[in-house]
């Protein structure tokens, strides 16, 4: 099966919003800062994303493209 | 010196962690809360078990923690190395705790990461500056 495209962090948020992603083949910037990636699995879940974690060995990168909602307040 | 770019309008401050493998053959990087009121540094515990780390192991440490809901207690380890806004720390102790989907980060990124550094935020600018001390 062929794979996922290589995509920038910008296209990546506007391809899969508000999501959970998982990829591989990313690459980060000096300052640690994911640059682009290869999507391998996309869930409005967390959990699904960790699941998938547990199917792919090497180098992976965890991402959400969603954001706190507005009327929320974080403290941990 | 290493700079990250972020939104000043968003309730939190999220930034990418690295983190190393306990058999330092590959790493995980996952988002994580920037949060100078944590005084530890909190990674899921999925997210431990998938870097090899055993966060179900009953002879490590457990650590009490003081929440904005309560006292509990969780696993306390060290990660080989973490690293941050272009920064590295290696030995870093964590404590394996499973933070709310719906707050978009799989851990915090707490004071004993970032204490190793002079941190500069510029709010108004959306700017986060962290370098080491000469």
């Amino acid at each position: 099966m062929a794979k996922n495209p290589l995509l920038t962090k910008e296209k990546i948020r506007t391809k899969y919003p508000n999501q959970w992603l998982l990829l591989e083949d990313f690459e980060l910037d000096a300052s640690t800062t994911l640059l682009k990636g290869r999507v391998i699995a996309h869930s409005k879940d967390r959990d699904e994303i960790h699941r998938a974690l547990k199917k792919h060995a090497g180098n992976l990168c965890v991402h959400f493209t969603g954001t706190v909602a507005p009327d929320t307040g974080v403290i941990f | 010196m290493p700079r990250v770019v972020f939104d000043p309008s968003v309730s939190s401050i999220v930034v990418d962690l690295l983190v190393e493998a306990v058999d330092g053959q590959s790493s995980l990087v996952i988002p994580v809360v920037l949060d100078t009121g944590a005084s530890l540094t909190i990674l899921a515990t999925d997210i431990m078990a998938r870097l090899g780390y055993d966060p179900a192991n009953p002879d490590l440490d457990r650590q009490r923690i003081v929440t904005g809901s309560g006292v509990e207690y969780a696993p306390r380890t060290a990660v080989r190395s973490a690293t941050a806004i272009g920064q590295k720390v290696a030995n870093l102790d964590v404590l394996c705790h499973d933070l709310p989907s719906e707050s978009g980060v799989d851990g915090l990124l707490g004071l004993n990461f970032l204490r190793h550094f002079k941190l500069t935020i510029r709010f108004r600018k959306g700017i986060i500056d962290l370098s080491r001390e000469r």
